[in-house]
């Protein structure tokens, strides 16, 4: 089942985050990866990755450089900096959280265990 | 034939801009474009096909300019209505030459009811007589790059 609009918008920035602590990739290929992991459940509008990508670069959570694809087409590749590591590990304890509240829920436990 | 690498090139300068034609966010933008082509192509679609469906996914050029936008420098932000308001006097040739001429009478009558009244010496009467047909050149070739048209095609 595809999640809503809202849901993959605020769950974007972590995923791109996470890839990227995998290593160095670019805008087409962090698509497929998401697109991969979900099953194609989560379907990024292609033109909706990049003003975010630009935004963490902006941001200095990545950095950017130019290299060359094996078709010899230029090619800009990102890569998780320090600050985006740290970003990282904040929403991964902002969303186990939520996940953590959402078992415990389902599971029937008393709220203040 | 269909030749993908020019509507690539075109759809890029459709979404940023011609004053992006060279830009990285151009190359950024058409990599990604080749990219999709090039895994519609290896599910066999045709070249036109495959390029008709890698821009459906990039999503419409208005919108996703528009997104791209937001986190332009504080110079293109800055240039990004200039650019626009640009584009439209590109559409409109006669308005434009007629603001330009208007602009121009004006300038001139103030010029000469100023020359006129002023009692302003001689050195600087002269100076501004002089700088007015640099003026007028300079801002004649404005005029005729905003139209697209050099100076030299215009004479011709």
């Amino acid at each position: 089942m595809a999640p809503s609009k809202d849901l993959v918008a605020a769950s974007a920035i972590p995923l791109i985050l996470s890839l990227l602590e995998r290593g160095d990739s670019y805008g087409y290929a962090i698509i497929q990866e998401v697109r991969a992991l979900s099953n194609g459940d989560v379907e990024w509008a292609d033109g909706m990755l990049y003003p975010i990508l630009h935004r963490l670069e902006k941001r200095k959570l990545v950095g950017a450089y130019w290299g060359v694809a094996d078709n010899g087409r230029r090619r800009k590749y990102y890569r998780l900096e320090r600050a985006g590591r740290a970003e990282l590990k904040t929403q991964r304890a902002h969303w186990d959280k939520f996940h953590d509240m959402l078992q415990r829920v389902k599971g029937g436990l008393p709220c203040s265990t | 034939m269909f030749d993908v690498n020019a509507a690539v090139d075109e759809w890029v300068v459709r979404t940023l801009g011609e004053q992006c034609r060279d830009s990285k966010r151009a190359a950024e933008l058409a990599d990604h474009l080749h990219c999709e082509i090039e895994a519609a192509r290896a599910e066999g679609r045709s070249a036109d096909e495959a390029f008709a469906l890698a821009t459906t996914r990039m999503g419409a050029p208005g919108a996703l300019a528009e997104e791209l936008a937001k986190n332009r420098s504080a110079l293109a932000a800055v240039c990004e209505p200039l650019m626009r308001e640009e584009r439209r006097w590109r559409g409109s040739a006669s308005t434009l030459l007629l603001a330009h001429a208007l602009l121009w009478a004006a300038g001139l009558i103030a010029s000469a009811v100023w020359l006129a009244s002023s009692h302003a010496d001689a050195a600087t009467r002269w100076t501004v007589v002089g700088t007015m047909p640099a003026l007028w050149y300079a801002s004649d070739l404005v005029v005729k790059r905003l139209l697209g048209a050099s100076p030299a095609r215009g004479r011709r």
